[in-house]
């Protein structure tokens, strides 16, 4: 029971929305309102009304009840009949019943009603609101009313599955949304969802991937360490692989020169039985990917063993970690890169600087993604990632540069408009014979290209990049000169 | 208890007197009742490519044998039972076969597209009946036309029935009935007794997203069933209401536009279905009850299940909310479930619609004792009505005696005790539309009474003869 100071503190709050804001004070809404439960919330507002009726200043007020009891049905059977009735036809309605079985305040407003439109709507907000509230203010427990178990009761279909991923991505997105410095949260939501979706769908294809790479012989020659086709590929899985790719990598140390099929298989089966336990992943989406992606990462896996050869582990760990990062920022959520970006405007354009910055983000998001989907990374793995991180950041980077450019980016906001924004953007040098080529068309094709197909381009951009790194190395200094001019 | 005696209620108004003399807590706890859903009507193997013979076929081979023993029960074991094609003309025989009406008003497609009639549009009309229609019985192979005591008025098509008589010699193609019989309602399960008061509250056609919602008064029937209104002795009997049976039709038809699936992919594709703002506000209006209480949600015509019967259970996805709790219990149409060893049995509606729309029963309570009588759900399935090709099982077929059959989305509440003839004793109720009424069934199950519970904001004046206009 309410104390004493309680009773007046809301009994001021109760004066404070009807007089002040001309509200209409339900006995529901009230109850939600102050957290009352719903018998205080009704003594509170008669004993606001026997106040304030007192006075003539104050008494400007109407009041609605409730009454329920036993009435007379059109063909004069007995039935229970429950009203909501002004002040005025209280006595009416009280005389109808012949047995009257509740009578209480409905609700105290200035404004003479005209019907009850207004009362409901008042109501129907805070419900809305406050639909898992409602019970705990209710005079009636129900003991037996519990959550079900988040596994589904239909697991076997393939359609909860991913409503339970689709769930996860939104939680992530949430997560980051307030990890971000200064990206609105919606645009960043709205973002990260399909793209999420559809990066898990590629996760798991990515880790066996991975297990792929490090154990193919050592004699693939590439030129150069391939960053636009990787990221391509990276483009589609989100952070949460990184464990699973650092846990491999860890392994190798210890055995570098087994064989590859062996390891292949290994990796692969590690794999699965992690997802399986920790995810309620179905075997057909953890199947098909890896197929429709084979040809694609074969190239890759040769690519990125020469680096593995050639670099000691940590190095290569480093490395890896890093295009992750920028990928993310690029596919999930690029608003919050620019802000990132414009903070770092001053900085030099070696990233040793940003990176650091990323990395920190990145190091929050990573574990708050992996804690909500409960990812395949163990606990010592993260902590390792940590360490690996910090290293990271005190070495710096050797090979990549970046540079600045303002782009005009179209894309359809949320209420199907379509926007053009300049936005600053730092692109690694890379990148640049990818955006000289979008920069030379007309600037309807990218736009168009950002519009139509911003789920597709996880897909869409991978054959396009990897076609634009063939040319050689020459070429790309004096584009760089070029772009820094500018 | 306030709603099945009229007794006075104490502590009414205690909320109007002021904080000191009332220093009391009201705690209810909600009655606990247990639960058991018969998974009968649950398609299984979903075949499409069947015919519906199959269904008459096995309609009438499972009631034969009922009806045989009917049939001797009682006209006795003199009388021979013949097949059509071993009928003898003037002899006095018994013939158990399927009824088929035959009506001309029935609506019919081939009517519609053959080429003499197509200048003749079908009249459109709210029943179908005609002076001019015929019955006829067909067992296996042969049919022929009844005459006599068999009313054809108050027949349907589908319906499996014994029929005593004989075809006269100068009459040939005429059967004479003189009586006839149905199967004998299966023997009931003893009702449990139980002590405290326990109450289940049928509502139907809350009617989502349609003109005739009635958002206030759904508002009122959560917050008393929650236990949100009402003095301390309407709370406690609220508390008792131990489930909720919403019997179809949560969605109004308006939600269902057809006109999308005709319309070009690029002009709708940017527009949801109506439905989806129906069904969001009826997930967060179930919230409401589910936190509290069992609900178990049956389909009904306008709401998004498939459209043959038995309707399948409306899935959780679409009510994400409010299906994360144990207490929501989506269930197919018809539906069959046990609560507190109470068979309770029943259809949202649309078997005993279509019986009124092809007979001359005019009440639905009428209707729905004749299915119980005929011992079959949905006779006029698949004739009129639309139905899953079932092969070797009619599921419609009542074969155990429920203690409450009810029908859900019915113009207004009425109510019967049925008498069987081995002392079964089952309530029969109509559930009346919730969006046109306003009104709510709640029947005891201690003592199977039924009593209508109506919610009203009456601004101004609360009496029945007020213009209902004004109670929208």
């Amino acid at each position: 029971m309410a104390t004493n100071s309680e009773d007046t503190l809301i009994q001021e709050n109760i004066e404070e929305y009807i007089n002040d804001d001309n509200k209409i004070v339900t006995c529901r809404w009230l109850s939600l309102m102050l957290n009352l439960n719903i018998n205080d919330a009704k003594r509170a507002l008669n004993t606001f009304v026997k106040h304030h009726r007192n006075k003539p200043a104050d008494g400007l007020f109407n009041v609605t009840y409730f009454i329920a009891g036993l009435g007379k049905s059109k063909d004069g059977e007995p039935m229970h009949k429950c009203v909501v009735v002004p002040e005025a036809h209280l006595e009416e309605v009280k005389n109808s019943l012949s047995i009257v079985t509740s009578c209480h305040i409905y609700s105290v407003q200035r404004a003479k009603l005209k019907d009850y439109t207004s009362l409901y709507l008042t109501d129907y907000d805070i419900i809305k609101n406050n639909l898992e509230k409602c019970q705990l203010l209710s005079s009636i427990k129900c003991p037996r009313a519990t959550l079900r178990q988040q596994s589904k009761p239909s697991v076997k279909s393939e359609g909860s599955s991913s409503e339970i991923k689709f769930e996860k991505d939104e939680q992530m997105a949430v997560i980051s949304s307030k990890s971000a410095t200064s990206s609105s949260a919606k645009g960043v939501s709205k973002k990260a969802e399909p793209k999420g979706s559809i990066a898990n769908m590629f996760a798991s294809a990515g880790k066996k991937d991975k297990g792929d790479e490090k154990t193919s012989p050592v004699s693939a020659k590439v030129n150069e360490p391939t960053e636009p086709s990787t990221k391509a590929k990276v483009k589609s899985k989100p952070t949460e692989k990184k464990g699973g790719v650092l846990s491999l990598f860890s392994k190798q140390e210890v055995k570098n020169a087994e064989n590859a099929e062996t390891n292949k298989e290994k990796a692969s089966e590690k794999e699965r039985s992690k997802a399986s336990a920790t995810k309620s992943n179905t075997s057909s989406t953890k199947s098909n990917p890896p197929k429709t992606s084979q040809t694609k990462e074969k190239k890759n896996m040769k690519k990125r063993t020469k680096d593995s050869g050639d670099e000691d582990e940590e190095i290569l760990e480093r490395k890896h970690r890093r295009r992750i990062r920028t990928d993310l920022f690029d596919s999930s959520d690029e608003e919050e890169y620019v802000s990132d970006v414009e903070e770092e405007m001053e900085m030099s354009p070696v990233a040793a600087g940003d990176a650091s910055d990323e990395e920190d983000t990145m190091g929050e998001k990573g574990d708050e993604e992996k804690q909500v989907k409960e990812s395949v990374v163990t606990e010592d793995v993260k902590e390792k990632e940590n360490i690996t991180t910090n290293s990271a950041n005190a070495g710096g980077c050797r090979k990549r540069k970046r540079t600045q450019k303002v782009a005009s980016k179209t894309f359809v906001d949320e209420d199907g408009f379509i926007v053009t924004t300049k936005v600053t953007e730092w692109e690694s040098e890379s990148d640049d014979e990818v955006m000289e080529v979008q920069e030379q068309k007309p600037v309807i094709a990218p736009t168009k290209k950002n519009s139509v197909a911003q789920k597709a381009e996880p897909k869409g951009k991978a054959p396009s990049k990897k076609a634009a790194v063939s040319p050689q190395k020459g070429k790309q200094t004096s584009l760089m000169a070029f772009f820094k001019k500018k | 208890m306030i709603y099945s005696k009229l007794t006075a209620a104490e502590n009414v108004g205690i909320f109007l007197t002021e904080n000191e003399t009332v220093n009391q807590e009201f705690e209810f706890v909600r009655s606990e009742c247990s639960i058991e859903s018969n998974d009968k009507f649950v398609v299984r193997d979903r075949n499409f490519n069947r015919q519906y013979a199959h269904l008459y076929a096995e309609r009438l081979m499972t009631m034969r044998s009922r009806l045989s023993e009917a049939a001797v029960k009682k006209w006795g074991k003199g009388i021979p039972q013949r097949k059509l094609h071993g009928l003898n003309s003037d002899e006095r025989c018994i013939v158990i076969g399927t009824l088929f009406k035959h009506m001309e008003l029935q609506p019919s497609i081939l009517k519609e597209v053959s080429e003499e009639h197509n200048l003749m549009p079908q009249p459109i009309k709210s029943r179908y009946t005609d002076s001019k229609d015929k019955l006829i019985i067909e067992d296996e192979l042969q049919r022929i036309i009844l005459v006599g005591q068999l009313k054809c008025q108050s027949s349907v098509t589908g319906v499996i029935a014994a029929v005593l008589g004989m075809e006269p010699d100068d009459q040939k193609g005429k059967f004479y009935v003189e009586d006839y019989c149905f199967q004998e309602l299966p023997s009931q399960m003893p009702r449990p007794m139980i002590d405290e008061e326990k109450f289940i509250l049928f509502v139907s056609s809350f009617e989502f997203g349609g003109q005739e919602e009635r958002s206030f008064q759904m508002q009122m029937l959560a917050d008393l069933v929650s236990g949100q209104l009402g003095d301390p002795d309407q709370l406690k009997a609220s508390s008792a209401i131990c489930h909720v049976i919403i019997a179809g039709n949560c969605l109004s038809r308006s939600t269902q536009d057809r006109d999308s699936l005709s319309k070009a992919k690029y002009l709708s594709k940017k527009s949801s279905a109506g439905s989806v703002d129906a069904i969001r506000s009826l997930d967060s209006f179930l919230m409401e009850l589910v936190t509290s209480v069992d609900v178990t949600v049956m389909p009904g015509e306008y709401d998004p299940s498939n459209f043959t019967l038995p309707q399948q259970p409306l899935h959780p996805c679409m009510l994400p909310q409010s299906s994360r709790y144990n207490t929501l219990h989506c269930q197919t149409n018809p539906c069959e479930l046990t609560v507190e060893g109470i068979r309770i049995l029943g259809s949202s509606g649309q078997p005993i619609d279509d019986i009124l729309r092809y007979s001359e029963i005019d009440s639905s309570l009428e209707a729905l004792e004749n299915t119980l009588v005929w011992g079959h759900l949905a006779p006029t399935a698949p004739d009129t009505l639309g139905c899953y090709p079932f092969v070797k099982d009619d599921p419609f077929i009542v074969s155990e005696c429920p203690h409450i059959y009810f029908a859900g989305c019915q113009k207004e509440f009425s109510r019967k005790v049925y008498k069987g003839p081995s002392h079964q004793e089952v309530l029969l109720l109509t559930i009346p539309k919730f969006c046109q009424t306003g009104e709510a069934v709640l029947v005891s199950l201690k003592t199977l009474e039924a009593q209508p519970i109506s919610f009203h904001g009456h601004f101004p004046i609360p009496d029945e003869q007020m213009d209902t206009g004004l109670d929208k």
